[in-house]
């Protein structure tokens, strides 16, 4: 492990320690936490979930925690102390479910950086998070949004801050339709190549081109560009922003690669990033099985 | 909506005017008769070609009280009750339309047959203009009366409002109607349905809705729109009685049920729905709306999705929240296919209403999330959910209203 990723891992272990809120109220002990405490503004703010079953009896949940399966709710307290239920950009309703057993545990993923009031951190400051499943809540779990260091950060925060367009393509991974979104992702690109920001928009951007769109504003369907999107997730492979996009954009890069028929690279993309987890013990329950799941798909 | 609506109440009048006065039409024949034997009592569905449209059965000589199954047939479907008192034997029936008898053709009368006691479990009506209402419930045929308030009120052939023929099998089940006077918002009502022999059903006391939402559907090329009429339990369940039994009328219209899909075969992502509700939803202004997509599979494998939940964006209208539901038809397999399918379009359509999962009682209701369903799931809101549908602040629940979740927290507003 080069000296840079075992720092790594330990810093996350140390954030984790230090950040994990827990608590036992209900039938479910409720974790929240993050990969990192503090986030630039206008970084995407995931955080990872668990969800403990303390009832007696085993229970059916739904396999998704974050906000879409409307399963457990989330509130954010802002830095004036106002608390806002997180509302998801869309509700997803799936068939199946996972039965929990008495002191088993799921885990999970959120993201509650953009939705139905817009965007949840817009200004620098401290903020909390709770999430909850009827009676029972998690404790408040805190990050901070950092204040731009400079004037260039401030402007990359700024273009996608100031655009709605732009968190909902986050959200969506999509929208062809969405000018205003592309017109400040381009131009964020171009001028800030380098910045933490234009990795998660690139992400968005490959996603998006990996799959055909439909686009029935214009009336202007079209196909996949799986080159292009490879091109750019290939690009992010060495970046450092947060695993869970990191993962996506890694399981995005495989899918195409595979679709182009290249299975042995696909699989090489796979099992670099799962050997890349290794050293992150608290991230691998939230993303392993994923990637496990996609190179099993693959034999 | 009522365009549409004016619409086709004109094709009935028209068509209605052209039975009167006749036409020159080939002579009416007789294509089938279902069932063509069976005791007095016995409800047939006659389908005839020629005459005009629409007609009036024949039996053994006898002109009957006849019923559409649809104004949409034009009249070409009719239905009819044995007569209670018709001796055992061969009879003959014929359709008579636009002053000409078709040919006869035989039904077999099996036995005296026993007049069946009504029962009436649930009402619903179609627009806010309360000019037709719609009863469900068990032993009725096309000679039951219907009484609102006391007083006899016409029934329908079929009914004004587009796609919702009386499927054959549930003919005892409905009876449209069109009330003596509108039934006007927030009024309340008696109804009840008599058999012959003065068989009455229970009384249903009913109170009109006072909450209204248009709801437009679309749908993609070759995927179907939710039957309107779903027996479940043996119940008639409907999308609109649903919510009617919580305090909405929904106002349905169904726009364009053949979108053409530009990249058939593929699934659909979210950007995907996006772009669809963009392109197809037609909001009205100062009117509370709905658009329902229908459309075949997501790239998830969901069931359905509420997915207009964005806030302000700057391309878009600003009130734009909850605005939009997706129902995915490929993701049903054949075990309850219409049951479930129906279900998961009043459940998304509840997201829109600000319903949350949690609303859900555990397994029976429609909130619930589908993987917790136990068998006895039924189409009815939780008590839960129909209070927050009936009597929360009218921003907290109508679609276009505060954004999903708010006012909810914790339901306690509860």
């Amino acid at each position: 492990m080069k000296t840079s990723q075992r720092s790594a891992a330990i810093a996350l272990f140390l954030i984790f320690s230090i950040a994990m809120a827990t608590i036992t109220n209900g039938a479910f002990e409720i974790h929240l936490t993050a990969e990192k405490a503090e986030f630039k503004l206008g970084e995407p703010v995931v955080v990872l979930v668990s969800l403990t079953n303390k009832g007696s009896e085993p229970v059916n949940i739904s396999p998704e925690l974050g906000p879409e399966a409307d399963f457990l709710q989330y509130l954010i307290t802002d830095p004036d102390g106002k608390e806002t239920p997180f509302s998801p950009a869309f509700v997803a309703d799936r068939a199946d479910f996972i039965t929990l057993g008495k002191d088993e545990t799921a885990t999970g993923t959120a993201r509650i950086f953009y939705g139905g009031n817009g965007y949840s951190f817009p200004k620098p400051g401290k903020y909390s998070i709770v999430a909850r499943y009827k009676d029972s809540r998690s404790t408040p779990f805190e990050i901070r949004v950092l204040a731009p260091a400079n004037e260039a950060e401030r402007e990359q925060a700024r273009m996608i801050l100031d655009h709605t367009e732009v968190g909902l393509f986050l959200m969506l991974e999509g929208g062809d339709e969405l000018a205003d979104a592309k017109k400040q992702i381009d131009a964020l690109i171009a001028k800030h190549p380098t910045s933490i920001l234009t990795h998660y928009v690139r992400y968005a951007v490959a996603k998006n081109l990996s799959v055909p769109a439909r686009n029935f504003v214009s009336k202007k369907p079209r196909s996949a560009n799986l080159p292009r999107a490879i091109e750019i997730l290939q690009g992010l492979k060495d970046k450092d922003f947060q695993f869970y996009y990191q993962s996506k954009a890694n399981s995005t890069l495989a899918s195409s690669l595979a679709k182009l028929n290249r299975n042995d690279d696909a699989r090489k993309v796979l099992q670099d990033f799962r050997k890349k987890l290794e050293g992150m013990e608290k991230l691998r329950p939230y993303y392993l099985k994923h990637i496990n799941d996609q190179l099993d798909k693959m034999k | 909506m009522n365009t549409f609506s004016a619409l086709m109440r004109l094709v009935f009048v028209l068509s209605l005017a052209l039975y009167i006065q006749g036409c020159t039409c080939p002579q009416p024949q007789i294509d089938s008769i279902n069932p063509s034997s069976g005791p007095a009592g016995t409800i047939v569905e006659v389908t005839f070609t020629g005459g005009g449209l629409g007609g009036v059965v024949v039996f053994d000589g006898v002109a009957q009280e006849t019923r559409f199954a649809s104004n949409l047939g034009l009249g070409h479907i009719l239905r009819f009750t044995i007569p209670y008192g018709a001796t055992t034997g061969s009879k003959s029936v014929q359709v008579s339309s636009s002053g000409q008898t078709s040919p006869a053709v035989a039904f077999q009368v099996t036995g005296p047959g026993n007049v069946p006691t009504p029962a009436l479990d649930a009402f619903e009506v179609a627009t806010r203009e309360g000019k037709e209402i719609t009863v469900f419930g068990s032993g009725f045929s096309t000679v039951s009366k219907v009484f609102i308030d006391g007083v006899e009120v016409q029934r329908y052939g079929g009914s004004s409002q587009p796609l919702r023929e009386i499927p054959f099998d549930f003919v005892d089940n409905i009876i449209i109607c069109t009330p003596a006077s509108d039934l006007l918002s927030g009024s309340a009502h008696t109804v009840q349905v008599r058999n012959p022999n003065n068989l009455n059903s229970n009384t249903l006391n009913i109170t009109i809705p006072s909450r209204v939402c248009e709801m437009e559907l679309d749908a993609l090329t070759g995927v179907p729109i939710p039957n309107y009429y779903v027996l479940r339990n043996n119940t008639i369940n409907t999308l609109r009685r649903s919510y009617n039994a919580c305090g909405w009328i929904i106002e349905l219209s169904y726009n364009d049920t053949a979108v053409a899909d530009p990249q058939a075969g593929a699934v659909f992502t979210n950007a995907d729905l996006y772009s669809f509700w963009q392109a197809n939803a037609n909001v009205p202004a100062n009117e509370t709306y709905m658009h329902g997509a229908f459309l075949t599979a997501h790239q998830d494998g969901i069931l359905g999705i509420m997915f207009m939940n964005t806030g302000s964006v700057p391309s878009l209208p600003n009130v734009e929240r909850r605005l939009g539901y997706a129902a995915f038809r490929n993701a049903f397999g054949a075990n309850q296919r219409e049951e479930r399918y129906l279900r998961t379009t009043i459940h998304e359509a509840g997201h829109g209403f600000n319903l949350l999962h949690s609303d859900g009682d555990g397994s029976t209701t429609i909130m619930n999330q589908t993987g917790s369903l136990a068998n006895n799931w039924t189409h009815n809101f939780s008590n839960v959910s129909c209070t927050h549908l009936r009597s929360h602040t009218l921003n907290a629940v109508r679609p276009g209203g505060e954004a999903f979740g708010s006012s909810r927290s914790c339901n306690n507003l509860h």
